[in-house]
């Protein structure tokens, strides 16, 4: 009841001097505002991120080429990964369930006088079981397609709806090639899918690997090879037959580096998790900056109020305040003024974040954490008592007769 | 109820050590109304600090209820403060920014009681303001914010009450209707102790304490007629400064013209 009276009083002095009050709190409410809107993007970016991971598909390892230095001298080069090695690495491991090697570009794809722009991806017959994608009309790559470098095509459903409209595309002849086209049959459509992972899969168009490699690319490597693990349990055990197999088959020396790395799922979500927290780290520190301003344009306020209200301390002594009293009722002050401005700086931060989320066309959706909003006014109001401290013992300290008699 | 014997307050000014009080021997018995007297500078208001326990003095002893305040603690001081002794000033020292009421009730929220708005609106009513209870001091003249402060000195029900030159910001009819609320409570039973330089004002006291140069020049009794000489030399000081302030008026008008 008494810290009540006193939260009361603390309240009744700061309206008689709101706006002054507010100025002060200017860095906190900026700090504050920093953390909560910093925190929405990012952990919003990050939710997407990790969205997309898990839409791209369940337990899946990727190869990517690598510059391995040997000595101080480049040794491999981004043209390590080959065909050869998606059979090897298929047939070593018995945690695997299907490998798919892929080469990807942007090209051309044209029909009659309807052309577009699309993502060339060269892949097996394994890419729609993996990704879970279905067809629209008819049939995936077929094995003898890959073996025989057919010019046949499967398209995304974008581009089928560019290029025939509503009329049926299967079996219908296109053209495409990055810089000059060749002649493809269209032997599948797929339905409509929308992003996938990083990759919207109604604007690609899928091609045996083989024909990527000589018809349309012309290099004799891949770009990737995505491994689909039987099980989540068995994603460390293919990551390790994986490194094992390639260094053998890249006849990497012990103690050489790989000439590859393997991304797995978790990887992912520990580099992005990291990546989160420089960044937050980062952004807390600039706030803090902010922070430490608005505690000392506090403690600042907090001094000159001592001093106006010298007089009305000593009344206060007079009629039997103790001390800690006097200390209590500032530093209370100094710590509502401060958790005022967090949560004023809250619900800027919050509206930057709407605002944010609405010019980006819900592209990026901020996220408030319910653990920032309170980190945020602890924050704020540890700064306040902090920065309250120093003018609240001044105001305790006061010789009651003195106080009394200044004018 | 208060005893002091050959009490000392001594200031550093510089080099020169200033005595503010220098050996005062002092008994007031409970119920008692007293003034103490004395020009600017005579230790009256050094006097009043100490024993009403903001100030503690450089030697010597003070007995409140017989209980040596030397020896208490600033908490015991604040609570003996809180609960025996109330202080009217006078610039009356409200908080201007929260009503009548509030400032009434402030002695009762540091003595941590829970309904302080019933004990201050009956304060309030023993010095005939309860109509503006919820006004704030600026809203107040200045008889009515005295007679918060009274409100506010006497809610806790203190055996003490110190007045610092309580009618000095008022004029002289509003000044009786606070001394009356004065001799009301001391009536009552509470010891009153008036520090003021108006003769007319300290006359209304059963007792008159005379200082000068921190020591207790006279301790007198004041009977019937030794009121009405002190009354009439008030008089005569004030006819002759409205005397003094007429013939300076004339001078200026003389120039003028």
């Amino acid at each position: 009841m008494f810290f009540f009276r006193i939260i009361l009083m603390a309240l009744q002095s700061l309206r008689a001097n709101w706006l002054r009050a507010i100025l002060a709190t200017v860095g906190i409410i900026i700090g504050v505002g920093a953390v909560i809107s910093a925190n929405g993007v990012l952990y919003g970016a990050r939710k997407k991120i990790y969205d997309q991971f898990d839409q791209m598909g369940a337990n899946l390892v990727t190869v990517f080429p690598r510059q391995a230095r040997r000595g101080g001298r480049t040794v491999g080069t981004w043209k390590s990964l080959k065909s050869t090695d998606v059979e090897i690495l298929r047939n070593e491991s018995k945690y695997v369930k299907s490998v798919l090697p892929q080469i990807s570009g942007q090209g051309q794809i044209k029909y009659f006088n309807h052309n577009m722009q699309a993502e060339i991806v060269g892949t097996n017959t394994e890419f729609g079981s993996m990704f879970n994608l279905k067809l629209a009309g008819g049939e995936f790559l077929h094995p003898d397609d890959i073996a025989g470098s057919t010019q046949t095509v499967v398209l995304g459903y974008k581009v089928a709806r560019e290029l025939f409209g509503g009329t049926p595309a299967v079996g219908k002849a296109v053209k495409l090639g990055i810089n000059r086209t060749t002649g493809f049959k269209v032997i599948g459509v797929l339905e409509q899918m929308g992003q996938k992972g990083f990759r919207n899969m109604d604007e690609i168009v899928l091609i045996p690997i083989s024909t990527a490699q000589t018809n349309i690319f012309g290099i004799r490597f891949i770009e990737s090879i995505t491994l689909q693990a039987k099980d989540q349990a068995s994603i460390d055990p293919l990551t390790d037959d994986v490194k094992r197999t390639l260094r053998r088959l890249h006849r990497i020396r012990a103690g050489d580096e790989d000439d590859f790395q393997i991304l797995n799922p978790q990887e992912w979500r520990n580099q992005i998790a990291e990546f989160t927290q420089i960044w937050a780290l980062v952004l807390y520190t600039i706030s803090g900056i902010s922070l430490v301003v608005g505690g000392i344009g506090i403690m600042n306020i907090m001094l000159v109020s001592v001093t106006e209200r010298t007089r009305e301390i000593g009344v206060r002594i007079a009629v039997g305040a103790r001390s800690i009293d006097i200390l209590n009722q500032f530093l209370i002050e100094a710590s509502t003024i401060s958790l005022l401005g967090g949560a004023i700086g809250v619900f800027l931060g919050f509206a930057l974040c709407n605002f944010l989320t609405s010019v980006s066309n819900d592209m990026l959706k901020t996220q408030l954490t319910a653990s920032a909003v309170i980190m945020a006014l602890l924050t704020a109001t540890t700064v306040g008592v902090v920065s309250g401290i120093y003018p609240a013992y001044k105001a305790s300290r006061l010789d009651p007769v003195e106080a009394l008699r200044y004018e | 109820m208060i005893e002091i014997r050959n009490l000392h307050k001594h200031y550093r000014m510089g080099e020169s050590v200033v005595r503010a009080l220098d050996g005062v021997d002092l008994s007031i018995a409970q119920g008692e109304m007293i003034s103490i007297t004395g020009p600017s500078g005579s230790g009256k208001s050094t006097l009043m600090h100490l024993l009403g326990c903001l100030d503690r003095p450089t030697s010597g002893t003070f007995r409140f209820d017989n209980v040596l305040v030397s020896s208490l603690s600033s908490r015991e001081l604040a609570k003996l403060r809180n609960r025996q002794i109330g202080f009217v000033f006078q610039t009356f020292n409200l908080i201007e920014r929260t009503r009548a009421v509030d400032n009434v009730a402030l002695p009762l929220v540091y003595a941590r009681q829970r309904n302080t708005h019933r004990s201050a609106m009956a304060a309030l009513e023993r010095v005939g303001l309860t109509q503006r209870a919820h006004h704030k001091p600026n809203e107040m003249s200045g008889g009515e914010r005295q007679r918060v402060a009274i409100a506010r000195a006497i809610v806790n029900n203190p055996s003490l009450i110190f007045a610092d030159e309580p009618t000095g910001n008022l004029d002289t009819r509003t000044g009786e209707q606070i001394m009356q609320i004065f001799h009301n409570l001391h009536a009552s039973g509470v010891t009153i102790i008036l520090v003021t330089h108006e003769m007319n004002i300290a006359a209304q006291a059963q007792r008159i304490l005379k200082m000068r140069d921190g020591k207790i020049l006279e301790d007198r009794a004041v009977d019937h007629d030794h009121r009405q000489e002190l009354i009439a030399e008030s008089v005569e000081d004030r006819n002759t400064a409205l005397n003094y302030a007429d013939g300076l008026r004339k001078q200026k008008a003389d120039t003028e013209s």
